[in-house]
């Protein structure tokens, strides 16, 4: 029997018997290529109830997560999804969220939420802007079309459309939006000037525009108002992905066009430099003070759409803070209210017991990696296979960082769409790195090993790395510079021989749920040097054809097994990188916070709009 | 004499200024380094950076950017900071007050302090109060400031809750009306003494911790001073006149002995005004030196560049200050 149909077989077999969750079934069923319907008949047969699917989502089921939370109230937050089990050979279920949270409390209307931040946020244009900070500033100012909804990576709720979906082949789709959209600056958010807005971020040509740009050819055209309520976008092809890709926190933000029509000049026709110190959307929240290298402070906008019915803070602060010490003294004392992966894992442990605080750790889609040269002396599959055997994954994800890294298979993690579980997964094993480096080095061979000075963490997983690769004979040069040196090197043009042979401390996660799109930045040929991440200079030919096949859109089925093949190159077979864990993001935030959702595709992220305190 | 040493040291400050553009111009364009590449991120495309680098105009030879950069110093014209994106010069005039106001009190702290301290261990060598004046100079020279503003920090924010943490003022007041764009003059001008108070709290901490690196030079060198003037013979003389030694000590001996010091302090205040770095950072205030250690970090060529300058031009004038005033101070000296 053909090895899909015997794991089809071992699918249903094991579903049968409740050895697996829906999204297990969903999962799998995905990665073999089954159709929605067979994967329901299983799902109905097995108890598990219809898959969600609808007309606008893939998977349909939410992330899961373990449940538990550590010690302390005993209660779960509501924050905390429930778990799943794992299958044998497989990673282990990625811990959920993990909280501390306590419940109950009575709302307060009213407020302030005080977030810190590690660093300035220089850019305040949310269609040039490209990092998780700023994106966590829009949150509060600008909205996009639809939003990921709760935890779910693969699930969407409304944000300025009410409804959406696709045309019957794919290659159309059309939002209608709310009623009563209002900018900051009191003009109407209509279709027509959605439609502006995406022209804006598509001809302006900076940071995110690729997030839409990808799937629209021409933005004169190929987006459309035909009513003040409706927006069409017409697709290259037809690509599910695109869902995903409006849902994104990079760029498809909704500026107002009257905003930009008043600041343009004939130099800065996109007005780019008044955005970058000024906002105007749709959010929650407007821009009250705005000094990026401080603080920003936003207050509530009377004009929200959505009203203030409810429980909702009058302010959000974010406040700049450098220094990890006080950040740690700012939110131990309550003079802040949250914030998210800015002090050390260590502080992290600690702080959990703390009750005047909850700690949130959750999934995210971010991999961490370490980037091998395949470009100079590591060249050999087999040499990289080695220094993926010789890493010491247990020492790094609980000695260093106590738990917020999981384990993983790959580049993808179980929140990504494209993800498959069977993917095999490294295991430190010293002797088979020996046997597999020793076949191209001699013991005594130095390697080197570049990392961003500043961070502890990382410089203690080149240490341990250090210790292992010299207990099989060879040696490792740790050599730490400024990270802007660092990311000068990684993405400049000077060739792989003048580059470390490993790149220490990498990771990325994909601007929307889309395996392609962690993929290709960091391991498509052509996105070597100044092109792009693959800071490793990685290339191997089956791959760039699979992300080539990817990129137009293809089925689910074909883009499941396609990623399937990616992943068991990049581990298996032609390693580019010795994949170490999958971040758990943490928030700590004052434990009389509630409303916080997490998502791990927003990370950083916070709604602030369903966030409030208790008393 | 003194127009003529004016005219001489105005003309050296020039050349001073070019010399020090060049050579920081060249340093900072050597270390390979794409800011371009950090404005957009490492998620933007290659074609982005490519726009960026353009708009910024990062892309023509460096002998260009320089000359470019040189015309627009003459209307104080510095160009946009690649870290924070906006012209350098709002930036100076957002910062430098901030480190300059935080640098004056702290160097008043250390002169209140330190000159009395200094004078009476002088006074009264080998005593209780001359061991004491040491222990509080060596402390200042040995415990690194970074220590000492956590520490300040962690017992009288974190634990006692006597001060804040940081920052100029609390986040939702807003500053006074801009005249010496000083918080605490401003405020006293604008008799605003609610806001004086509040911007004085916020100030006590990052002074202390950065006046008390500061007090041991001072009080040495007043007591140094002090101990050989008091041993000349005019001050013997002084004294068997009948001049009361309240009178020989203040009017005769202490004015010879702070001419060294007047040269310390003059040094003093332009390694104030460069901006202590990390005493910026740990309390989070917002002045040249955290601005300039970002520019660093972000191969901001425009904002490092422009705090070279001024810090060049700032040791420059407080030199000239320090010979100035030893004219005031000693009669017997002369430039000629």
């Amino acid at each position: 029997m053909p090895d899909n149909d015997m794991r089809a077989v071992r699918l249903i077999a094991d579903a049968m018997s409740h050895r697996l969750t829906r999204r297990d079934i969903i999962t799998r069923g995905l990665a073999l290529g089954l159709s929605f319907s067979t994967i329901g008949w299983v799902l109905a047969a097995c108890g598990k109830g219809s898959s969600s699917s609808t007309a606008t989502s893939q998977s349909g089921s939410s992330t899961s997560a373990a449940s538990g939370s550590t010690a302390g109230s005993g209660s779960s937050s509501s924050s905390s999804t429930t778990t799943a089990a794992s299958a044998s050979g497989s990673p282990a279920a990625f811990s959920g969220a993990v909280s501390n949270a306590p419940t109950g409390g009575t709302p307060v209307n009213g407020g302030t939420f005080t977030i810190v931040f590690p660093g300035a946020t220089a850019d305040l244009d949310p269609q040039s802007a490209y990092d998780n900070q700023a994106s966590c500033v829009f949150f509060g100012v600008y909205e996009m079309l639809i939003m990921l909804k709760g935890n779910s990576t693969f699930e969407y709720q409304p944000m300025l459309a009410k409804e959406w979906g696709p045309s019957s082949d794919g290659t159309e789709w059309t939002f209608t939006l709310f009623d009563n959209i209002k900018f900051h600056d009191g003009t109407v958010c209509d279709a027509a000037a959605v439609v502006k807005s995406f022209q804006r971020m598509l001809k302006m040509g900076l940071g995110p525009h690729d997030v839409i740009g990808r799937f629209v050819e021409n933005p004169d055209t190929d987006i459309t108002a035909p009513d003040a309520k409706t927006v069409k976008f017409k697709l290259k092809t037809a690509n599910p992905i695109f869902e995903a890709a409006v849902a994104s926190e990079y760029g498809p933000f909704i500026v107002s066009p009257d905003a930009v029509d008043k600041h343009k000049t004939d130099q800065d026709p996109w007005a780019h430099q008044w955005f970058v110190q000024n906002m105007v959307g749709t959010g929650p929240y407007i821009a009250d003070q705005v000094n990026p290298q401080e603080q920003i402070v936003l207050k509530q906008f009377k004009d929200y759409y959505r009203g203030w019915d409810g429980n909702h803070f009058d302010q959000i602060i974010f406040r700049v803070v450098e220094d990890t010490a006080t950040r740690q003294q700012l939110i131990v004392g309550g003079s802040v209210d949250a914030l998210t992966n800015a002090l050390t894992p260590k502080a992290v442990d600690e702080l959990k017991q703390n009750k005047a605080l909850q700690v949130i750790a959750y999934p995210s889609t971010n991999v961490n990696w370490s980037t091998l040269n395949a470009g100079d002396r590591l060249k050999d599959p087999d040499v990289r296979k080695g220094f993926c055997y010789a890493f010491p994954y247990d020492d790094v994800r609980n000695g260093v960082y106590k738990g917020l890294v999981t384990e993983t298979n790959g580049p993808l993690t179980p929140t990504t769409r494209g993800y498959d579980k069977n993917v095999f997964i490294y295991k430190t094993d010293l002797d088979k790195a020996k046997q597999l480096i020793s076949k191209q080095f001699k013991p005594g061979e130095k390697f080197s090993w570049m990392l961003a000075s500043g961070d502890d963490g990382t410089k203690s997983v080149a240490t341990l790395m250090q210790a292992n690769l010299q207990q099989i004979g060879f040696d490792l040069d740790i050599r730490e510079v400024e990270r802007s040196a660092e990311t000068n090197l990684a993405y400049g043009d000077s060739p792989p021989a003048q580059r470390p042979d490993i790149f220490g401390d990498w990771g990325w996660w994909p601007d929307y749920n889309d395996g392609y799109n962690e993929i290709y930045p960091n391991f498509y040929s052509k996105s070597a040097g100044s092109a792009g991440s693959n800071v490793g200079y990685y290339n191997n030919p089956r791959l760039d054809q699979i992300l080539e096949t990817v990129a137009p859109g293809v089925s689910d089925a074909d883009y499941n097994k396609l990623l399937a093949e990616a992943q068991n190159i990049m581990t298996e077979l032609d390693p580019p990188a010795i994949f170490w864990g999958t971040i758990q993001w943490y928030t700590i935030m004052n434990a009389k916070v509630r409303g916080f959702e997490w998502n791990p595709i927003y990370l950083n992220s916070y709604y602030f709009y369903n966030m409030y305190k208790v008393k | 004499m003194l127009a003529q040493l004016l005219v001489k040291r105005l003309i050296s400050v020039i050349f001073v200024l070019i010399g020090l553009s060049i050579i920081t111009f060249t340093l900072s364009h050597i270390v390979p380094a794409d800011p371009a590449r950090l404005i957009a991120g490492p998620r933007a495309s290659a074609d982005t950076v490519k726009l960026i680098r353009h708009q910024y105009g990062l892309d023509q030879p460096v002998y260009v950017q320089y000359v470019k950069y040189m015309k627009g110093i003459f209307t104080l014209d510095f160009g946009t900071s690649l870290s924070t994106l906006r012209p350098v010069r709002t930036d100076l005039g957002r910062y430098f007050p901030a480190t300059a106001e935080l640098s004056l009190t702290a160097l008043l702290f250390s002169l209140v302090v330190g000159i009395p301290l200094g004078i009476v261990s002088a006074l009264k060598p080998n005593t209780i109060i001359d061991y004491f004046g040491r222990v509080i100079s060596v402390s200042g020279l040995a415990i690194p400031v970074f220590w000492l503003a956590l520490m300040c920090q962690f017992l009288f924010f974190a634990k006692l809750g006597w001060l804040p943490d940081g920052q100029r003022l609390p986040i939702n007041t807003a500053p006074p009306r801009s005249i010496t764009h000083l918080y605490t003059i401003d405020a006293l001008i604008t008799g605003n003494l609610p806001l004086f108070w509040t911007a004085l709290e916020h100030l006590v901490m990052p002074a202390f911790v950065l006046g008390f690196g500061v007090l041991p030079v001072i009080t040495r060198m007043v007591r140094a001073g002090m101990l050989e003037t008091l041993g000349l013979d005019y001050i013997r003389t002084a004294r068997s006149k009948g001049l009361s030694e309240r009178a020989t000590v203040m009017r005769h001996a202490l004015r010879n002995a702070l001419l060294p010091t007047v040269t310390v302090i003059g040094m003093q205040i332009g390694v104030l005004l460069s901006g202590d770095i990390l005493v910026e950072i740990i309390f989070s205030w917002p002045g040249i030196g955290r601005y300039a250690i970002t520019g660093v970090t972000q191969f901001d060529y425009n904002a490092i560049m422009a705090v070279t300058l001024i810090i060049g031009f700032i040791y420059v004038f407080m030199n000239l200050l320090v010979d100035i005033s030893y004219l005031i101070l000693d009669p017997r000296i002369s430039y000629s």
